[in-house]
């Protein structure tokens, strides 16, 4: 069970989405395919065609910059950042 | 009875106009003019005269410079009301001039809107002139109000005025030029260009709100000399030449004050020599000073 | 109390002459010339006292002054205004030489005498003979039958005075003779309730009439009814307690009405205006939607028919940067194209006008390879439930389903030099997207957008196909293709031929459905600007902003100043006023402009430093309705009824 912590900017665009759950996945990728299954839409709003990473948004396993391919551990922390920029 | 008071024909009274008018009138200026100063009432007269010139002079001049002549012509017939309100309460008459005139300026400033549909707003100002006229000539019928008390009302009065009266004209003219002329610059500002004031952090919509309570005042306190119906005449007349005349704004309110105050003394030295009230004189001397600048400038 | 003759004599003439001032007064609310009643009641007294002076009959003092004061005062046209304070002044000494006539006529005559001014001020409806209601009676018919044949021109003149004027209305006779005819009803009506309170018939049955329908037969009606009743129920009163005067009473019920009109909008619905479903909460008056995209969301500003107070909600969209905020006339649902820097574009939408939203961005996607990326969904036009999103890199989606999902629509293809539309040489800083969509009034196949940096293209069959429809405007920089590379920055529609366009050099005019095109920028002080809007009921009234080119973009200057043409291009007016005149530096974007459909449309503006100008008016005067929002991307209007 992999300790996903979702940004600020995501909730609220989702009903019933929470900062923070667990789920069953093998990379960051299939952590974010279970999300956009619990909720759909939620993928587009953290990847972009190629598929990747949307520029912005920042993904760190177990502390370390991840992509969408990093697996993921049993009991690892996933954090999503959106990175601080803009005005 | 047959006929009625409206198709009634009067006696001709055209041979009795030119010899009633001026009576007691000696031709010699100095002795007309301690003539005038030698009963109380006549003192008292002038005195409240002038401070009321001197106010309406100023406040005038801003109402006139704000475009907000309707509203202060609309705000005088409340004084009718107020005043015909106060007599029938048995109250001083002061009390119901100022505390309706008051309660008229805000129901004007809460009322202002610059877009309002013209013909919706003017049939609602229109309305409540002609109840509140209404109201105030119920309660002078009420008091079994003997004409005069209606006519000094609308029309004005120079007779009984009190030495607490002239007081309390005094008191009350003081404080209102003082808070024009401590809020003169930024009210300057706001009523020549709003928008830009606005933007410069002038509080626009206090300015006027605040300005509108003086008028009121201004105009309870012109309402006691010319009565409730011509207070056009000391408020908006000499402001209105002095426009003409000049666009400097310490010389424009100067020009004002110093027109109302020749129009009023001049208006209650007539009225004292004649018989015919002050309000005609004073109305007709402004306007006729009025007609002057327009024709000279 | 029928049975006095004196109460008689007091409800026939008053029925009549309150019919006669309900209906006058209609108009004279209409015209906005309720000032001039208020004139006309100080001449009365004048000349009634004036007449009683000199020893003639005072009713013919009486109705030689209003009419001729009504006339003077028609004559003087426009400038009778109520601040003015030449006609003011003007009035006014005319009281004080009432008043003159007045002290004149006491001191000469007897008993009676001493409430003449009672009488002129104060009216004496329970003094009139038979011989007086007579006369009133004749003379109200009379009015009203002046006013008859009167109707329909000056009806027309009063709604549409330049109109009729081209038609070759009589104008300015009509308004004379209208006028002269107010003097003689107010005439009438100083006998029934006194100078003092005429202006209260005129005014309080034909204001409440006003208030409650604006069908002219309906009004009429409502108004001639009103004033009836409060001559009735006034004197009714009256006669029950004789201490309170008729006048009064007549008057006080008047503006009873008034009150009651203004405060019991249900009886508006079902008096006069068309049947409509009723709303289970809320009042059903028709409401002016503002939306406005910013940078930090969607913002909506609602207001109802009047435009004057408007009510600002916001931000909506989670504070996403909105490009675009449109209306769906049809599903009355709101869309915002909003991109946001982490999570990319998405549309937004609202079913219930902002209360609650979602969003969704499904199959707006050029595929999952990457190789063609949207970076920004720009622009939307929607209806029925038919959403299209512009975006960039160029393309169109389409969604059925109320924008729950999208596909791709087209990519404009097989354009001139489409091609190259996407090689990274050859953005413009802007970017390269579509930046407008419209839809024809009737056909849904057919629709236009732009391609910034390219041009104006028209589909006819839902974007299958398309065609440039560039000819005749203005580039100054080389173009490798004939039809195609011009910088069309908004265009908007007139009527079904005519269309208006802001390019980034000049503006122009089609008048065949954007076949060809004219310049029409003379006249204007630059030939940058992005905004434009044109007039809803008038095909050759158009606005612009324009803006300093190059890099300041901002209005000339630092004066705020929206232009107009009323004759499609050939000259053009500042409007400036309300606008900052000083130290303005503001600048519009391309959708920041709009103006509603209402009869005096509305115009409204919002900069780039977030303030939102509007006018009620077509652009005659404005003001700061909204003046700290984010930066303004897009000023959309609806009414919503």
């Amino acid at each position: 069970m992999a300790d996903v912590h979702l940004p600020g900017t995501l909730t609220p665009l989702f009903p019933g989405l929470p900062r923070r759950l667990d789920l069953e996945a093998a990379t960051v990728d299939d952590a974010i395919a279970e999300l956009e299954r619990q909720w759909p839409g939620l993928r587009d709003r953290l990847c972009e065609p190629g598929p990747t990473l949307r520029t912005h948004i920042h993904v760190y396993v177990d502390r370390e910059r991840a992509s969408l391919a990093t697996p993921l551990e049993a009991r690892s922390r996933v954090d999503v950042i959106a990175a601080i920029s803009g005005g | 009875m047959g006929g009625s008071w409206w198709s009634a024909r009067p006696t001709c009274t055209g041979t009795m106009l030119t010899s009633a008018v001026f009576t007691g009138l000696s031709w010699n200026p100095v002795a007309d003019v301690r003539a005038l100063f030698t009963y109380p009432f006549m003192v008292h007269a002038l005195a409240a005269g002038t401070i009321v010139a001197v106010m309406a002079g100023v406040i005038g001049w801003f109402m006139v410079l704000r475009r907000q002549t309707f509203a202060g012509h609309t705000l005088s017939l409340t004084a009718f009301t107020g005043a015909s309100a106060a007599v029938l309460a048995g109250v001083p008459i002061v009390l119901g001039y100022f505390t309706v005139c008051g309660l008229g300026a805000l129901a004007l400033a809460g009322a202002s809107g610059p877009r309002r549909s013209q013909g919706i707003e003017s049939a609602a100002t229109g309305s409540i002139q002609a109840f509140a006229l209404g109201l105030g000539f119920l309660f002078v019928s009420l008091y079994h109000g003997v004409l005069n008390g209606l006519d000094s009302l609308l029309f004005g009065t120079f007779l009984g005025i009190t030495s607490s009266q002239v007081l309390v004209l005094l008191v009350v003219a003081a404080v209102a030029i003082a808070l024009v002329a401590v809020a003169g610059r930024p009210l300057l500002f706001a009523s020549v260009d709003p928008d830009v004031a606005r933007a410069a952090g002038v509080r626009v919509q206090l300015l006027g709100l605040g300005f509108l309570l003086v008028l009121g005042l201004s105009v309870a306190e012109t309402s006691q000399i010319t009565g409730a119906l011509l207070v056009f005449a000391l408020l908006v007349t000499p402001a209105a030449t002095a426009q003409r005349l000049t666009t400097r704004p310490l010389a424009g309110v100067v020009l004002s004050v110093t027109l109302a105050l020749l129009v009023t003394w001049l208006g209650l030295a007539l009225a004292y020599f004649s018989v015919y009230p002050v309000g005609f004189y004073i109305t007709s001397l402004s306007f006729a000073l009025y007609v002057l600048a327009r024709v000279l400038a | 109390m029928l049975a006095q003759e004196f109460m008689r004599n007091a409800l026939v003439a008053g029925s009549f002459v309150g019919i006669a001032c309900g209906l006058v007064g209609w108009f004279v609310v209409l015209r906005a010339q309720v000032f001039a009643g208020d004139a006309l009641s100080h001449v009365a007294f004048t000349g009634a006292l004036a007449a009683a002076a000199l020893g003639i009959d005072i009713r013919a003092g009486l109705f030689l002054a209003t009419i001729l004061g009504g006339v003077v005062m028609g004559a003087l046209g426009d400038r009778a205004r109520a601040d003015d304070v030449v006609i003011g002044t003007l009035f006014a000494w005319t009281l004080g030489l009432g008043v003159l006539f007045l002290s004149i006529f006491t001191t000469n005559g007897s008993g009676s005498n001493g409430t003449a001014g009672v009488r002129v001020l104060f009216g004496s409806i329970f003094g009139l003979s038979t011989a007086d209601v007579r006369i009133s009676v004749v003379l109200a018919v009379a009015a009203v039958a002046v006013l008859a044949v009167l109707g329909r021109p000056l009806l027309f003149a009063s709604l549409d005075g330049v109109v009729a004027v081209a038609q070759g209305v009589p104008v300015r006779m009509i308004g004379l003779v209208f006028l002269g005819l107010v003097g003689l009803v107010a005439a009438q009506a100083t006998q029934a309730v006194g100078a003092l309170l005429l202006l209260g018939l005129l005014a309080a049955p034909a204001g409440a009439a006003h208030r409650l329908t604006g069908r002219p037969s309906l009004g009429l009606g409502l108004s001639a009814l009103f004033a009836l009743g409060s001559v009735w129920l006034g004197l009714s009163l009256s006669y029950v307690f004789p201490t309170l005067p008729p006048s009064t009473m007549i008057i006080s019920t008047a503006a009873g009405i008034y009150v009651a009109a203004m405060s019991f909008s249900p009886l508006r619905r079902l008096v006069g205006l068309s049947l409509r479903a009723t709303r289970p909460e809320g009042d059903d008056m028709p409401k002016t939607l503002l939306m406005v995209g910013t940078r930090k969301g969607a913002f909506l500003l609602e207001s109802d028919a009047d435009r004057r107070d408007w009510n600002l909600r916001g931000p909506y969209c989670e504070a996403w940067p909105v490009y675009h905020a449109v209306h769906d006339a049809v599903t009355g649902a709101i869309y915002a194209a909003a991109v946001s820097e982490w999570h990319g574009s998405a549309v937004w939408r609202s079913n219930d006008l902002g209360e609650t939203w979602t969003h969704s961005s499904e199959g707006i996607s050029y595929g999952e390879d990457g190789e063609r990326k949207i970076s920004k969904a720009s622009t939307l036009a929607a209806r029925n439930g038919r959403v299209l999103v512009g975006v960039e890199a160029p393309g169109i989606f389409e969604s059925k389903d109320g924008g729950e999902t999208f596909s791709l629509l087209t990519t404009l293809a097989g354009q001139p030099g489409s091609e190259a539309w996407d090689d990274p040489a050859n953005q413009p800083p802007g970017h390269l997207g579509i930046s407008a969509i419209a839809f024809d009034k009737d056909d849904d196949a057919r629709f236009w957008a732009i391609v910034q940096g390219v041009g104006l293209f028209e589909t006819t069959d839902d974007g299958a196909s398309w065609t440039p429809r560039n000819r005749g405007l203005r580039a100054d920089w080389p173009r490798p293709h004939e039809e195609v590379g011009f910088c069309v920055h908004k265009v908007v529609r007139s009527d079904d031929k005519r269309l208006f366009q802001q390019n980034h050099v000049g503006m122009h005019r089609s008048d065949d459905d954007a076949l060809t095109w004219t310049e029409i920028t003379e006249g204007l002080p630059t030939e940058f600007g992005f905004a434009a809007a044109a007039h809803p009921h008038d095909r050759d009234t158009f606005y612009v902003v324009p803006l300093a080119p190059l890099h300041g973009r901002t209005m000339p200057d630092g004066k705020a100043t929206v232009w107009q043409t009323k004759d499609a291009g050939s000259s053009w007016k500042p409007l400036r006023k309300g606008l900052p005149q000083e130290g303005a530096h503001l600048g519009v974007l391309r959708e920041a402009m709009a103006i509603d459909t209402h009869d005096v449309p509305g115009l409204y503006f919002g900069t780039s430093t977030g303030q939102l100008f509007a006018s009620n008016d077509e652009g005659g005067s404005w003001s700061e309705i909204a003046s700290y929002l984010p930066p303004i991307s897009s000023v959309e209007v609806a009414i919503i009824d």
